[in-house]
This record gives C-alpha cells, structure tokens and sequence, in this order.
C-alpha cells in the first residue's frame, strides 16, 4: 500500500525555470526512502510538495489517497517534514510549547495535546528539557526538537530535508538513531541528503535527483554505483569494494 | 546578554505562577498610573519594579544593563526636555539653557518609560509567550473588528524573535570587526553594513518560519492554553489596584 503516489508533477520557479519535470513516484507505508542530488535537483521542492506546502503545475500529488491539492491540511497532518535549518522552524519560546505548537493548530483537547507532546519529547529524548529556551540548545538538540515537533502531530510519514546539515559526529549519530527507531516503530521516512555515507546503510531505497527529474531509483546497493555521474559522491566503503557500513556502529 | 534578559526563564515563584492574563492587566493599570505619577510616585513604582524582579529571580542589575542601550535613550529624552523646557535657568551660561523646571520634565519622561519598561520586561521574562499569545487573544476577542487570533501570534512571534533577531544582530556585528568595521570612520557606512543584512537575514528567517508554520497546519482555529483565574489571581489584581490607587494618592 503506498502511502504517497505522485504522478506526472511539474514545478516551474516564479521566474519560469523548470524546477520538478514529469515525476512519478510512488512511496510504500513504512518504507525508508533516500532522496539524493547535487544542489538545485529539486528536492527539497519535491518534499514540499508532498507536505502540500507547495501546490503542482501540473500532475498530482495524493497522500493516503486523497489529492494534497483538494486538501492540504490532511497532507500536513499525515506528512510531517523537518526543515533543513532547525532555528528558523522553532516557533516556541520552550521546548514544550514548541512541540505544542503543531498539535494547537491541530485544535485537539488541551490533554491530548499534553500527552501527544510528552510522548514525542520522550521519544526525541528531550523530555528532561521541556523548559528550556529552544534558542540556547545544541545544534543536535535544535534538531531533535525539530523531529519531536513534528512527531507530536503523530505523523504517519516524516520527510526531512539535510538532517545532519552542520551537525557534529555524534550529533549525526544522535539524529540517525531518532530516525532508525522512528522507522522502526512503523513510520515511514523520506530523508533527502546530497551526502549518502551518513544515511545510506539503513534505507531500503535510493531514489537519485538531476535537473528536476528522477534518474534512478531502486535498491540502494545497486543505484549508488550510478550515483556519482549524478553529482552525488559514493560512500567511501563502496568506493573501496567493500558493503555499506552504519554510522551507528 | 540581551538576548538572555529579555525572554521567558522558567522558574518556580509566584509571579511565574500568575495567570497572563492578570499580568496585562496589571501592566495596563501600573502604565496608566505611571503616565499621571509624579517624583515620589514614580520612585516608589521603580523600587516596586526592581523588587519583583528579584522576586521573579531576574537580577535587577542584569536587567538593567541588558538594558543599556534603552537607559541611553532615555538620558537622550532627559537631556532634550532639560534644555528645551521653558523655565527658570540653572546656569548662567547662555549655551547651556538648563531649566529647573526642565530637569523636572526630562526625570518624569525619562522616569515614566523606565517603569513601564521594567514592569513590561517583568511580564515578558515571567509568562511563557503562549500564555500571552493566550491572554492577548482572550482580551481583544470581545472587541469587534480586530482579528484577535492573528494579532496574538504576531506578538507571540514578536516575542519569541526578539532574542533571535538580538542574536543574530551580535554575530553580524562579530564578523563585521572581524573584517575591520572599526576602521571605517563613516558611521553611515558602519550602520549600514550592520542592518541591510541584518533585515535581509531576518527577512529570510521570517520566510522559512512562515513555511514551517504552514507545514505544521498553522491557522485560525488553534487550542488555546488558557487557565482558570482563581484566588490568588483575584487578590494579585487586588494588590496592584491598590498600589496604583497609591501612586495617584501622592503624585
């Protein structure tokens, strides 16, 4: 069952240039999916359009079969997507009532919100700083409040775009963890990098970007080998003969 | 520093405690009276200020120098009603037009924005901004005509960016001295070398915020945190009714 089906989607910038040509693309229900791509490819474009942020030229984007174009608000309720920088995403002046913020908008009952909230800063392992200013956390942290924004409007897809941008080693390793578990529990999870060695050895997909169009798309022990003629440099385990290796061991 | 002093700091008092709500109120009184206070009044609000504040756990000297360059300003308006306020001179020298009844003008100017300033920077550093989103929204909903959920996200963003826009106000100014900025004597060039990418960059945070506002289903019908007003609400708004009954009884 595919959670997201995009057909034919066509996307021009304002000033007219072509930025998504004739994509197809189909996403099953809890698959971990990889979107990679030199700068300009157009994907972050394309995760927008998934969160209805962004509405087609032409084609059409459906999420749990109902069209993001006839209703957006299902689309960013059931897609929830973190933004490459993390400050200018975080609305709340703490930890809580930054998670908070989605569910509000969502105008559930002030004790689900409770709950949904508490549940989602745990699983982000934020829930020791629910009164902190968002403003003086790490990087990494920024980034987990960020996903446990998003995770408290209890999404069934999560898409994020460069998660590991300007994060430390182990700020990766803390990030790729909260999604290996999220994908774990059963969401599915779209993660769009230009670097693949972070990420790469826990999809069960790669899909490669150029231009504004899908060149290749399959398992990602053997699309990699073609991503380099993409713009997207290969792992260096893969350069060097050898398998895809975790940035988790 | 500013960037600290002038946001939310959970802390367990009893100002913290306090319903948003209360506290605008209290606000609005403790403003209205210090615009018709005189000297006395005015020094009683300002030790009251400073002492809540300590009550609030906010250091009032930290404050205060978070506030520098405001205090700046108002020793601008001090000094502008002291030369400009017609009166009885207080030297004799013709190119200082000093006037006693100047200096009493520019210490009520400069005395009156200091205590709405302190009692505001009470309000803002002991209520979480969702509560004053809340609370904005609950006394400007009976008014017709004013959009009252959008006016309260506009100041609970305003809120939530001050520390932010501070922020980045800092680093840009670092990497400016860090290119030599004190070098250039033409104080145009300096300020606009500090703000156009300041604004642009705030400008570019404004954007990437009203996006990620959407995508996480931003819009008029929201929950609103809003607590029930109880004893020490009531007795709370007792007390400032009081004590501003008190400063007009001896202003």
């Amino acid at each position: 069952m595919d959670i997201i089906e995009i057909t034919g989607l066509k996307h021009c910038y304002p000033d007219g240039r072509t930025s998504l040509d004739r994509i197809n693309l189909a996403i099953a229900r809890g698959s971990f999916v990889v979107l990679a791509g030199a700068n300009g490819a157009g994907k972050s474009t394309l995760l927008k359009h998934c969160n209805g942020l962004l509405t087609p030229l032409e084609g059409t984007v459906r999420v749990a079969g109902v069209s993001v174009l006839q209703d957006p608000l299902h689309a960013r309720r059931l897609v929830g997507m973190v933004f490459q920088d993390a400050d200018s995403q975080i609305v709340g002046e703490t930890v809580y009532d930054d998670a908070a913020f989605g569910p509000e908008n969502l105008n559930w009952p002030t004790a689900r919100i409770k709950e949904s909230v508490e549940r989602a800063l745990q699983l982000a392992g934020l829930a020791e700083m629910h009164h902190r200013s968002p403003h003086l956390l790490s990087g990494g942290e920024k980034r987990r409040l960020a996903i446990a924004g998003v995770l408290a409007m209890e999404p069934e897809v999560i898409v994020l775009d460069e998660p590991f941008a300007n994060l430390d080693y182990d700020g990766v390793r803390q990030i790729l963890a909260h999604i290996v578990a999220l994908h774990a529990s059963g969401t599915t999870i779209v993660v769009c990098v230009h670097d693949l060695e972070k990420v790469l050895a826990h999809a069960g997909r790669l899909i490669i970007m150029s231009e504004g169009r899908i060149v290749a798309d399959g398992a990602p022990e053997k699309v990699v080998l073609e991503a380099e003629s993409h713009g997207v440099r290969i792992p260096a385990a893969v350069r060097l003969g050898g398998a895809l290796e975790s940035w988790l061991r | 520093m500013a960037a600290i002093v002038f946001g939310f700091r959970l802390e367990r008092t009893v100002l913290h405690a306090l319903d948003a709500r209360v506290k605008l109120a209290a606000l609005v009184f403790v403003s209205m009276a210090g615009l018709h206070a005189g000297l006395p009044a005015l020094g009683l609000a300002f030790f009251a200020a400073l002492c809540l504040l300590a009550l609030g756990r906010c250091s009032p000297l930290r404050c205060l120098l978070g506030m520098k360059w405001y205090l700046v300003l108002l020793g601008c308006v001090f000094v502008a009603r002291t030369l400009t306020t017609p009166g009885d001179p207080m030297f004799d020298q013709p190119w200082l037009p000093a006037t006693r009844q100047g200096v009493h003008a520019g210490l009520l100017a400069a005395g009156r924005l200091l205590v709405i300033a302190l009692f505001g920077l009470l309000v803002t550093f002991t209520t979480r901004p969702s509560e004053i989103r809340a609370a904005v929204e609950w006394l400007l909903k009976p008014i017709p005509f004013i959009p009252h959920r959008q006016a309260a996200t506009m100041i609970g963003l305003l809120v939530r960016f001050i520390p932010v826009i501070l922020s980045q106000s800092a680093e840009q100014q670092e990497a400016l001295r860090a290119r030599s900025i004190e070098n250039c004597k033409n104080p145009l060039r300096r300020i606009t070398a500090l703000c156009m990418p300041l604004l642009r960059r705030t400008c570019i945070t404004a954007d990437r915020l009203a996006s990620a506002m959407e995508a996480r289903c931003y819009g008029a019908e929201r929950t609103i945190p809003c607590r029930p007003v109880t004893a020490r609400e009531w007795s709370a708004l007792l007390l400032v009714v009081g004590f501003c009954t008190l400063m007009y009884g001896i202003s």
